[in-house]
């Protein structure tokens, strides 16, 4: 058998790492599951299943002119659907960090690109909430998700590392350095890829980036048909998978796994890049161009027709993603777990085509890039429910967890019990929903700069702050100020700042107030 | 012994090429480092950022080491006569030094190698032959360019003596984090 450039490194590596080796070799990759006993093994099994990048706005189920969701849409006859619920934060880290602790991602500082959660939701998160009753697995394909749960792999049973469903398992950090996983991984994360940025070796990285294309054309003659466009992928052309695997994995892994079981599972599609299977490469040959929208400060300058173009790509991935999870459903269905286990889709993020910017690393909170889907189906559930009336938050997702695993709730948590869930007091709720973005900022200090969105009803207000070159555009207010009725103007097309300035100033009021409170530990 | 001493000249040729190349992959870590600090400061905590550091760091040593075994092996293999009597180390380091400042100006431009058409890889690979034909001609005929080499990388050897030093702490670093349960 030849000698690969992996085997190759990490016999390297493990000369004068030899000690951290030997170490990383006495920890079991996983835990061996438990059967779980007593009453708690009759408790319902929760699936929760999120698609990264997965805008509402984008679903032909929230209405959407193309139909790229018929199997979310089927799903939805027998499961509760949110049609406002709103994600934490707009990329990976700030979201997903958002629905795995319930808090904001000023609370749990996650808002930087490669960011992780401060020690307290180290052991205050979506695992330990379900607890060690349920067996609870977790995979997901997006590097950012998977720094964050290494930090919670002490209360995961079976946590996959990313790259195992990848069609090249090439990152080592999770062999070599398993005691200093996610500073290890980030360090690889420089040292090699040139995909975002320089590498830091510079001439291995350019051997390496040979190795990879070979490689890459190796994988092409095998399923190259299917994926005519070219593979999924972490990044062009980096870390390629099949979406089919992954659902097979996850498949399997449902069947055998011990009852009750929580599977956390965070699948890369519909994030860019956008390579859908063959069958989905020529849907849409609609001609229809969306609704051309001022360009905005924050603009990276697109112009329209090739954003035009990235959403065409977007949607027919979108449609590939959907029947990958429709495929899913159909075997869960297959299976009688639709009886006795409750099913979560949601998504961490949107993405943005629209005002010079594509997709969702911008300092923007519009609605496609925040809006994203929600739909529970609860165990037995025959009959769909929609939820109209009330904004929701990712936040909601870990108390409601809590409710139904029958535990207490906890005052640490910035969300609440989701409505058709907490029937006791349905009437109570005063729903203040949020969502932020503040990458510019240091994660152990005030926040200096940012967006906030506040929802309010059918309002919508984005306040954006701090950023030098972007002033106010009223003076007395710190910032730049924008309030949208989105029943009326879906498309936030008309600022009312000025035009309703009560609404607007107790709007402002409520982000300064928030954003003072979440302030004072870091003062 | 004596075939290697005939190959490379000496055992301390070995050592002036390890600076060489010690010095230049060190400069291009920190270089691509320094833009990644500001970055890193946000949202890494101090640790953190010793810890990525250090991994950085000791993959230099690790590339480092692994051109230098290289180079050898090239300067084991080749005729004595390429080089010229007791070169090897000169040529060597201008060898590097070339293929360096290639990499770097590729790395900077935003095409990756695999996208190069049939013309641009010829472009690319054509200059890159050719300016490092050029450089061991030069250093070949030119004594006083051969002695200027040799002495540049003389003066560096404190300098990759610090670096090799900070890598060494990298790797203890490294140990440690790995050793240590969080």
């Amino acid at each position: 058998m030849p000698l690969s450039r992996r085997d190759f490194l990490r016999f390297l590596a493990l000369t004068p790492f030899a000690p951290a080796v030997w170490r990383a070799a006495q920890q079991p990759t996983a835990v061996p599951p438990t059967q779980a006993t007593g009453p708690t093994a009759a408790a319902p099994n929760i699936l929760l299943f999120v698609m990264d990048a997965f805008s509402a706005s984008h679903t032909s189920l929230h209405g959407y002119q193309r139909e790229t969701t018929p199997n979310l849409a089927r799903f939805a006859e027998k499961a509760v659907v949110y049609h406002n619920h709103y994600a934490g934060g707009n990329f990976t880290s700030a979201g997903t960090a958002s629905l795995l602790t319930g808090t904001y991602p000023w609370t749990n500082r996650a808002f930087n690109i490669r960011s992780t959660v401060v020690p307290p939701f180290t052991e205050q998160n979506i695992f330990t909430t379900v607890g060690p009753t349920y067996h609870r697995l977790a995979y997901t394909h997006n590097f950012l998700a998977q720094l964050l749960l290494n930090q919670f792999a002490g209360d995961i049973e079976l946590l996959l590392p990313m790259e195992r469903l990848f069609l090249t398992d090439e990152i080592l950090s999770d062999i070599l350095f398993n005691q200093d996983i996610n500073t290890a991984m980030l360090s690889e994360d420089m040292i090699l890829p040139r995909d975002e940025r320089l590498p830091s070796s510079l001439f291995l990285s350019l051997a390496d980036e040979v190795r990879r294309g070979l490689r890459a054309e190796q994988i092409k003659t095998l399923y190259g048909a299917q994926f005519p466009a070219g593979f999924p992928s972490l990044t062009e052309g980096n870390h390629p998978f099949r979406l089919e695997d992954t659902i097979d994995w996850l498949i399997g892994q449902v069947q055998q796994m011990p009852r009750p079981f929580f599977a956390y599972c965070h699948c890369l599609p519909p994030h860019e890049p956008y390579r859908p299977r063959a069958e989905f490469t020529q849907l849409f040959p609609d001609g229809w161009v969306p609704p051309t929208k001022p360009q905005h400060h924050f603009s990276q300058q697109w112009p329209q027709p090739q954003l035009n173009q990235y959403r065409l790509e977007y949607d027919r991935y979108m449609a590939y993603a959907d029947a990958e999870f429709g495929r899913l459903y159909d075997n869960l269905t297959q299976m009688g777990l639709l009886e006795n286990t409750y099913i979560i889709v949601t998504s961490d993020h949107g993405q943005l085509f629209e005002r010079g910017i594509h997709g969702h690393i911008t300092h923007t909170l519009y609605e496609p890039v925040v809006h994203v889907p929600l739909l529970i189906h609860k165990p037995g559930q025959q009959t769909r429910q929609d939820v109209t009336n009330r904004p929701t938050s990712a936040t909601d997702i870990l108390p409601t967890l809590r409710y139904i695993t029958s535990q207490p709730a906890v005052d640490w948590t910035e969300g609440q019990i989701l409505p058709q869930f907490d029937e006791t007091a349905p009437h109570k709720r005063s729903k203040r929903v949020f969502c932020f973005e503040g990458k510019a900022n240091r994660r152990d200090r005030p926040l200096m700069a940012g967006t906030t969105m506040l929802l309010n009803g059918a309002y919508k207000f984005i306040h954006t702050f701090g950023y030098k070159d972007f002033q106010g555009n009223v003076p007395f207010f710190d910032g730049v100020n924008e309030l949208y009725n989105l029943e009326e103007d879906p498309e936030e097309l008309n600022n009312l700042f000025q035009k309703e300035p009560t609404v607007a100033s107790d709007m402002y009021n409520q982000i300064r107030g928030k954003l003072i409170d979440v302030d004072q530990p870091y003062l | 012994m004596s075939f290697i001493r005939s190959k490379l000249g000496s055992w301390s040729a070995v050592g002036k090429v390890f600076t060489a190349a010690l010095i230049l992959i060190q400069i291009w870590a920190f270089y691509v480092l320094f833009w990644e600090i500001p970055a890193l400061r946000n949202r890494e905590t101090t640790a953190g950022l010793l810890g990525i550091i250090a991994y950085i760091q000791a993959f230099a040593l690790l590339e480092t080491t692994l051109i230098t075994l290289f180079l050898t092996a090239v300067g084991l293999v080749i005729p004595t006569r390429v080089w010229g009597a007791g070169e090897w180390a000169t040529h060597a380091s201008a060898w590097l030094w070339v293929s360096g400042a290639w990499a770097a100006v590729v790395h900077f431009s935003e095409q990756s190698p695999l996208a190069w058409s049939g013309g641009e890889l010829a472009l690319w690979g054509g200059g890159y032959l050719l300016s490092c034909l050029l450089v061991a001609l030069v250093v070949r005929h030119f004594t006083a360019v051969s002695t200027a080499i040799g002495r540049f990388v003389t003066s560096l050897t404190v300098l990759a003596q610090v670096y090799l030093a900070l890598d060494l702490l990298s790797l203890l670093v490294i140990i440690g984090r790995n050793t240590i349960s969080n």
